[in-house]
């Protein structure tokens, strides 16, 4: 995971991990609907950065998120942080205390209707829904 | 409400038309709703697990019973032979219909609980977004246009 104590800004090249805790919020064939991508209930949508994380790494966190939650993880869906400028989209590193990769899709329009149309163009570029793995563990 | 067939006439024949065609006519009504169906069991569905507080552990707010009777007059109100949308719901609390050919080519309206459609479309490299009063019964011809566009070849 990133150090805590040195934040590097977000690059364009990095892959960014949006947890889906919704059965709804994917189609049968694994493909994740805009639905996961509106931001509420402020105008930013909270991701997991991939950098410096191993992929368990990553799937802990959403463990912990989904425990925290009382929710089950059905998985992850990951987007490049290219991909996420649209229009005056932006991801700024927003560290937690238990998840120094946390950062925040920020920059988005008030009007639902353009929420909605930027979540789609969201969903058109994220990957498939990815399963957990069996066995996620700490350490 | 259903339309009221105009009598033929008193003969025994006509009498006999008249009430064959009003069994065609609610057999007709019946095979409608029916074919709406497998959306009003996703709406349903949706309803109980999305009808609580952080149903998606974001924090999302719960839908509203005002909100599933919207999405349940629309669903009802889709002209006969289109297709149906998938339901989903988002984290402010609206339900959502999708029509869906692929990633790159769909339809999605938020309906809210005062009665608001929002819809986005991605057409390809194109886009359509806004938003539409829905007062329960007709569906506004701009939204039907756009449902059957992400069908048409």
């Amino acid at each position: 995971m990133i150090d805590p104590q040195a934040i590097p800004p977000v690059e364009e090249s990095e892959w960014l991990a949006r947890y889906i805790m919704s059965q709804k919020h994917y189609r049968s064939d694994l493909t994740v609907k805009p639905d996961p991508f509106i931001p509420y209930k402020h105008r930013e949508l909270s991701v997991t950065r991939h950098r410096d994380a191993t992929d368990n790494e990553i799937w802990i966190v959403g463990q912990d998120v989904a425990e925290q939650q009382g929710k089950t993880l059905y998985g992850r869906t990951d987007i490049q942080v290219k991909d996420c400028l649209v229009d005056a989209l932006s991801v700024i590193e927003k560290p937690l205390p238990n998840n120094p990769n946390h950062a925040d899709i920020e920059g988005w329009p008030p009007d639902k209707s353009a929420q909605k149309a930027i979540a789609i163009k969201l969903a058109a570029l994220v990957s498939n829904l990815k399963i957990p793995p069996a066995n996620t563990t700490e350490g | 409400m259903p339309n009221t067939l105009l009598p033929r006439g008193a003969s025994e024949t006509a009498i006999y038309l008249d009430q064959q065609s009003q069994k065609a006519q609610v057999h007709f009504e019946q095979t409608a709703a029916f074919s709406k169906q497998p959306a009003i069991e996703e709406l349903a569905d949706i309803w109980e697990e999305c009808k609580t507080f952080n149903w998606d552990g974001y924090s999302a707010d719960p839908v509203q019973a005002s909100t599933l009777s919207y999405a349940y007059a629309f669903i009802q109100a889709l002209p006969l032979g289109f297709p149906l949308p998938s339901i989903g719901a988002e984290a402010d609390g609206h339900l959502t219909l999708e029509w869906y050919r692929c990633s790159h080519w769909l339809l999605s309206i938020s309906i809210s609980p005062d009665s608001v459609l929002y819809y986005a479309a991605l057409f390809g490299n194109s886009d359509v977004h806004g938003s539409e009063p829905f007062f329960g019964d007709n569906i506004p011809k701009s939204i039907l246009d756009l449902i059957q566009r992400v069908y048409r070849a």
